[in-house]
């Protein structure tokens, strides 16, 4: 199932509270409203069994729009389609096609056995008693499920908690999955584990995955495509491997020499973009579609003898950063 | 439909009574005693009240007994099923959690209260029975089929008048920040006006509580056509019939303004 | 001392902060006013008066009666049960027994910050309210300054019995339901409602020897100068008597509480 974005904007009026008591008696009569694009003129199209990354800083708008093609927000203007359906106008029907994870906020009752949670959702999603079970089995398959399903989830710890949020959100084997940091706080095991439950859900089932984190390894490992945005509007949008040649094009150099350090003016003046020296050895980087490692090196092997080097292609979370930082830039400059 | 909404509500149930069976039978036992204590203390002080005097304005003991009945009989009725969703709206708004309300496939007023139970309202309802059963027999009434009808219909007006009354003032939490005192003073402080026969009380009042806030409707124009009862207040005596009426009025007002809160809480996400 | 002052004012503050609710709260308190003053009004014929054991009471003593048990009502209770269940709940007890304060001193403390608060926002306004409105009888300066010592002796009453009580969390968690039995038996043997004029005879026996009646019955006779001489030093010192009783119950009770310290979570 697929989701079509076009023109969404959302912008939300929050009132303008006056001081003291005087300011909260006229707050009743009259309010003053600050308003605040949230999601500013975004468009994408989502095709069925794509898995999308939905990246951006905090407060750039990832959960406004998560909430938006849940059916929880109604958008200012723009429109949505999740598989032919207007969420916020065709909610109930939608519900039924989506299963929805926020990773800090329980879907499940907190005082009963995780197994009487699926029992309500069972009932709730009138799912068959034959799907239920065969569910229950690839559930058990792939993330193990028996050792805390008779558990109330008051008692689980944040891991096993999320492994059952997981299954409980895919219970009714929805058409598309919104995940909103699903795993946040989680230790690197079960991290492990609940991507391996993304992945394989969405090869197997081909379940449309749309998920906003902030851990890299979590895009790295599922998505094949990212969409980045900033101060809600869309920044980039494409597979990773264009987001890499695009703002991961610095390559860094370690280089150790044996007699003390190189100087870095001269490298600066060779093309590289900075020079970062720490004991014996200096970090050099630079871009990768300019320059090249053996410049570098042959240059540096005229005066030094060099001991040591290594070449560090930029991983996900460098790319990341660095883009936010560009991102911040260009808004600076834009100011001004 | 409606079949598959009754199973899911007994899933709820089971689901509810597992719980409290496994881990607060003490509380449960607890809650049975404080709340039978409440409504016998609440009588004892109108016993006490009545104990040098004649009546209130033309009301015996056991006619304010019944009015007081009907009125608490209604509300925790109506209370088992509304008054935590009600109570709880406004934490759920403030923190976000309502969302979870939003994305099941269920009406999200059915699905708070599916996924609650006050056992401590059911005790009061229980108990109610009892009192009521009492004072047909102090008042000699004749249980007839025609008054047990006007009874049931009356009881089933003064259920949605409660319901709708706690769900408008729940519904202020989609507004309001802070609206816990405001719930507390419509939900407590105005139903007990009611306990007494409303004449007792200025022209301003008696006109609030039969048009604003409608408790006159809950007991007193109820308990009068019950009791036959001819008295002093302000309105014409057709109103002894307003009950279910007035019960269908208020409630559809309500969940229209309920709907009203739901779309702008999807529209500000607070 | 001056730590104990410093919380008094935290507590102060905290509850000025939602001033709306205030408002509403003082609104939620004259209609409790008007729904007594009715009442009294419907019972009590306003030119004969009622004639009892202890003699005639007139409509406009009961009037006063009802106001002066709302004020006594605003100084005294708290809400300390509910608070000491919180603490021990959430884990806070554990923090609380560190510091170097004694435990009763802190919800001293904060319980008279909150009734200065009350004093101020509700029982100032709810008696003038209601004295303009249904009037209020005036007391002799004497009457006026015993029912003031009386008042206080009563609050120490209330103070520590609502103490025992919040200390039950300590073995049940969950104490709200003795604070709330509790709350309902003193409304009804303090006479706040209804006075002990018109209990039976039964009843009336009861609430002699029951504490409660001291916290609000004998303060508001004495106003009403329904009593004299020989009788309010009695009752005073069946206070102090209550006082002293309390004191020695909560020492035992509260050594107790701690040796079984169940600190929940954590």
């Amino acid at each position: 199932m697929g989701i079509q974005v076009e023109n969404l904007v959302k912008t939300f009026r929050r009132p303008r509270h006056r001081e003291g008591i005087l300011g909260a008696l006229s707050d009743l009569v009259y309010r003053e409203y600050d308003e605040k694009k949230a999601v500013d003129n975004i468009s994408f199209k989502i095709e069925p069994g794509e898995v999308v990354g939905y990246l951006g800083p905090n407060g750039a708008g990832k959960s406004t729009t998560i909430k938006m093609l849940a059916g929880i927000l109604t958008p200012t203007s723009g429109s949505i389609r999740v598989g032919g359906l207007i969420p916020h106008t065709q909610r109930i029907e939608n519900t039924k096609r989506i299963g929805v994870l926020f990773g800090q906020r329980s879907q499940l009752w907190w005082e009963i056995p995780v197994s009487e949670s699926f029992q309500l959702l069972k009932y709730m999603y009138k799912i068959s008693e034959a799907d239920f079970r065969k569910r229950l089995g690839v559930f058990e398959e792939l993330i193990s499920l028996s050792d805390i399903y008779h558990l109330p989830v008051r008692i689980l710890s944040l891991g096993q908690r999320m492994r059952a949020e997981m299954c409980a959100a895919l219970l009714h084997q929805p058409d598309v999955l919104y995940l909103d940091e699903p795993t946040i706080g989680l230790d690197a095991v079960v991290k492990e584990n609940i991507r391996n439950f993304i992945k394989q859900t969405n090869q197997e089932t081909g379940t449309t995955v749309v998920l906003t984190t902030h851990d890299m390894p979590d895009i790295e490992k599922l998505c094949s495509r990212v969409i980045v945005i900033d101060r809600g509007r869309v920044m980039f949008d494409g597979n990773l491997e264009m987001l890499k040649h695009r703002f991961g094009s610095q390559n860094k150099l370690i280089v150790e020499v044996e007699d003390g350090l190189p100087d870095p003016q001269r490298l600066l003046l060779n093309g590289a973009d900075e020079v970062i020296q720490e004991g014996r050895s200096s970090i050099i980087t630079y871009d990768r579609n300019r320059r090249n490692s053996a410049g570098f090196l042959s240059d540096l092997a005229q005066l030094h003898k060099i001991i040591d080097f290594s070449v560090n292609e930029p991983d996900i979370e460098e790319i990341i950063r660095r883009m936010y930082k560009s991102l911040n830039q260009s808004d600076v400059e834009s100011r001004n | 439909m409606a079949w598959h909404l009754v199973k899911l509500y007994s899933r709820f149930i089971i689901a509810y009574i597992k719980t409290i069976t496994a881990y607060k039978p003490l509380f449960v036992i607890m809650d049975v005693v404080i709340n039978v204590a409440f409504t016998l203390i609440q009588l004892t002080v109108v016993w006490l009240l009545l104990y040098r005097f004649e009546g209130i304005s033309s009301w015996s003991f056991y006619e304010i007994v019944l009015l007081y009945n009907l009125n608490i009989f209604s509300y925790s009725l109506s209370a088992m099923f509304i008054w935590n969703p009600m109570k709880d709206l406004q934490m759920m708004v403030r923190d976000g959690s309502f969302d979870s309300m939003l994305i099941k496939p269920i009406n999200p007023l059915l699905h708070m209260i599916f996924k609650q139970f006050s056992h401590g309202h059911l005790i009061t309802v229980i108990f109610g029975v009892v009192i009521f059963f009492k004072c047909f027999n102090a008042l000699h009434i004749e249980m007839t089929w025609e008054w047990s009808i006007w009874l049931a219909v009356n009881i089933l007006g003064a259920v949605l008048i409660h319901s709708a009354i706690m769900i408008l003032a729940g519904s202020i939490s989609f507004w309001a920040v802070k609206s816990d005192s405001l719930f507390q003073m419509v939900i407590y402080d105005f139903r007990t006006l009611t306990n007494y026969p409303i004449q007792i009380y200025g022209r301003g009042v008696q006109l609030l509580l039969a048009f604003v806030i409608p408790y006159a409707f809950v007991n007193y124009f109820p308990a009068r056509l019950l009791l036959d009862k001819e008295d002093s207040s302000i309105f014409p005596n057709l109103f002894i019939y307003g009950t279910p009426l007035v019960g269908m009025i208020s409630m559809g007002l309500a969940y229209a303004v309920w709907r009203r809160g739901i779309r702008r809480y999807e529209s500000s996400g607070s | 001392m001056r730590i104990y002052a410093e919380l008094a004012k935290t507590a102060f503050q905290s509850h000025i902060t939602f001033r709306v609710n205030t408002l509403i709260q003082l609104f939620g308190r004259l209609i409790a006013v008007l729904i007594q003053v009715s009442i009294w009004s419907a019972l009590i014929s306003a030119d004969r008066g009622m004639t009892t054991l202890e003699g005639v009471v007139t409509l406009q003593e009961m009037i006063t009666y009802t106001l002066l048990s709302t004020a006594i009502t605003l100084i005294v209770t708290n809400n300390m049960i509910g608070q000491v269940e919180q603490k021990i709940h959430k884990g806070e007890i554990a923090t609380d027994l560190i510091k170097p304060i004694s435990f009763s001193g802190l919800l001293i403390s904060e319980s008279v910050g909150i009734s200065f608060q009350r004093i101020i926002f509700e029982l100032v306004p709810v008696v003038l309210i209601s004295s303009l409105l249904f009037g209020i009888q005036s007391a002799s300066v004497v009457h006026l300054l015993l029912f003031l010592v009386m008042v206080i002796n009563g609050t120490a009453i209330y103070f520590l019995i609502s103490y025992l009580f919040a200390l039950t969390a300590f073995w049940y968690i969950v104490s709200w339901h003795f604070g709330a039995l509790f709350y309902m038996i003193m409304m009804v043997f303090s006479g706040s409602l209804v006075p002990v004029w018109f209990f039976p005879n039964a009843l009336s026996t009861v609430a002699e020897w029951l504490p409660f009646r001291l916290i609000f019955y004998s303060p508001i006779s004495v106003y009403l100068g329904k009593v004299n001489g020989m009788e309010i030093i009695w009752m005073i010192v069946q206070q102090l008597i209550w006082i002293a009783i309390l004191l020695l119950v909560q020492k035992w009770i509260w050594s107790r509480a701690t040796t079984k310290l169940v600190v929940q979570g954590g």
